[in-house]
């Protein structure tokens, strides 16, 4: 009986220290990321690198997907315009998230904070 | 003898799990990896050894430029040469670039920075035909919203250009006193314009010009007129000054003795600023080796009420921030960017400052190494744009997540 408590006690600690190191200490797959809480407290965590990835593949492909068609359709509509001045460039803030439990109290939702710069020049001048 | 090593046994691993718990059960951020707190602390004093990241923050810094690096090359189809010149020197309409924004915490951790959406959209107009310009932080973009100054404007032709913006803005139903917003914007307009027509005058050490002067301006609901803070608020507009190219002959200024004062002031401030870059260049061959350039230094301007001229530290109320620029231009970059403060100008210790100019380079040149490492086949990090703190006396530090600065980095496309 004392023996299967010593193993049941071995395996529970096992389970846990590894489990609470790989949160706070980012190895190759992980990135940090930083954002404000409720009180505007700066907040740290490391998160799975894949699921950061996964979010901003996503969220890219997508606006791009959908931005390409749209100027391109502007560009026949408008075409031999007079003006001297051409539109150049758009910078679209690209908005998504993820939640991502880091634990049975805290879930973090991820929105990278990415700007997308769209152009029909070689050499365009980027938003500010 | 069984039983009394099974008991022992159970007791040390009881400890030893309540003591690993205790140190590794805390869910703050203690634990991870942080670049130097002198990087975050403003300091004046040169670097020892401890000014270093440890390898642990380099491969985080590094963990996290690439991530967006990859993202993009898995998620967008390179253009395998498609980008050919049409009519009017176009070419299709493409993904050009993209803008992460980072963070460092108090602590000195950093890291991608989530939460809160960046402004909604942004365009930039051109002028057909017009001539080569690649960067982010762009002193001369167009926003829709700017309003464009020159120094041979009068008070009279502010009036004009600036009565459409309180016409928009009484249409959008959004301000309620359209005489107050009138006279605000006027005389707000008026000083910028002052000011320019002082810049515009200060010659600045060679190898480095002025290229710019901004404003962002927020008109409340009561009309009131007061400088930009960040998101929100009902009208945002710009006033921007674009130095010219070549050098207009002086106009004579008609100027009261405060804004003499104020001009002299101005041009000691802007030169003593101006001959500490091309020193702080030579803090920039780390750079180099890496691709990018120290070419871009702005600074929030504050104007005492007795005529002092300074960096000024909040961004709530400075009269503007001053964007230096080297006069040789380069594909990549490293922008220093200095974030307004307060009216009361900081006075500026040269010696601090310089030292601390000094100290920037080197942190931006880190990040620069570590940009410069996860290039992918189609996308590369061409721009890193650092905000940094102003202390009392002009030290500098790396601006945190509760300060106005992020640190930007810009990826470009690749044509294949």
């Amino acid at each position: 009986m004392r023996d299967r408590w010593i193993l049941g006690s071995l395996i529970v600690f096992l389970s846990l220290l590894p489990g609470v190191d790989r949160a706070q200490e980012p190895s190759e797959d992980q990135i940090i990321v930083i954002g404000l809480d409720a009180m505007k407290r700066s907040t740290s965590h490391a998160i799975p690198a894949s699921l950061y990835r996964k979010t901003i593949v996503t969220g890219v492909s997508a606006f791009n997907e959908a931005m390409e068609p749209v100027l391109k359709k502007r560009d026949s509509s408008q075409a031999q315009t007079a003006s001297e001045w051409k539109l150049n460039s758009i910078g679209v803030g690209l908005g998504m998230s993820a939640q991502i439990g880091l634990g049975p109290l805290l879930n973090l939702t991820v929105s990278p904070q990415l700007r997308l710069i769209f152009s029909d020049s070689k050499n365009p001048v980027y938003p500010n | 003898m069984k039983a009394f090593q099974s008991k022992h046994l159970a007791t040390c691993l009881t400890i030893l799990g309540l003591a690993s718990s205790c140190s590794s059960g805390d869910p703050g951020p203690k634990n991870l990896p942080a670049l130097p707190q002198s990087w975050i602390q403003s300091s004046s004093q040169p670097g020892g050894s401890e000014d270093k990241p440890s390898p642990e923050a380099t491969k985080s810094v590094q963990a996290a430029f690439r991530v967006h690096s990859e993202a993009l090359e898995a998620g967008i189809k390179p253009t395998n040469g498609a980008l050919t010149l049409e009519s009017q020197g176009s070419v299709p309409w493409h993904l050009d670039g993209m803008i992460a924004s980072f963070a460092i915490d108090v602590g000195g951790v950093f890291g991608a920075l989530v939460g809160d959406g960046d402004a909604g959209v942004k365009v930039t107009w051109q002028k057909r035909q017009a001539g080569q310009t690649s960067q982010m932080s762009a002193p001369s973009a167009r926003k829709q919203t700017a309003y464009h100054f020159r120094s041979n404007m009068t008070t009279h032709d502010v009036k004009a250009m600036l009565e459409p913006a309180v016409r928009m803005a009484v249409a959008t139903r959004s301000v309620n006193d359209e005489a107050s917003l009138r006279r605000d914007l006027v005389a707000e307009g008026t000083k910028f314009l002052t000011i320019v027509r002082i810049l515009s005058q200060v010659d600045p050490t060679p190898g480095w010009h002025i290229d710019g002067f901004q404003l962002g301006l927020f008109i409340g609901a009561n009309g009131q007129v007061s400088p930009l803070i960040g998101t929100g608020g009902n009208i945002a507009l710009y006033f921007d000054w674009t130095a010219p190219s070549s050098k207009p002959e002086a106009a004579p200024l008609d100027l009261n003795p405060h804004q003499t004062l104020v001009k002299e002031n101005m041009a000691a401030f802007v030169q003593a600023l101006s001959s500490l870059l091309p020193e702080a260049e030579a803090e920039s061959t780390a750079i180099e080796k890496t691709g990018f350039e120290f070419q871009v230094f702005q600074v929030g301007l504050g104007i005492g009420v007795g005529g002092e001229v300074g960096i000024a530290s909040t961004q709530d109320s400075a009269v503007g921030r001053i964007i230096f620029k080297r006069d040789a231009a380069t594909e990549a970059l490293l922008s220093l960017r200095m974030p307004p403060s307060s009216r009361t100008a900081i006075p500026v210790s040269i010696r601090h400052f310089r030292e601390g100019i000094r100290r920037a380079i080197r942190m931006g040149a880190f990040f620069a190494r570590q940009a410069a490492a996860v290039d992918t086949p189609n996308w590369k990090a061409t721009e890193i744009e650092l905000g940094f703190d102003t202390n009392l006396g002009g030290t500098l530090g790396l601006a945190t997540i509760q300060g106005v600065g992020l640190i930007r980095l810009g990826f470009e496309r690749v044509e294949n």
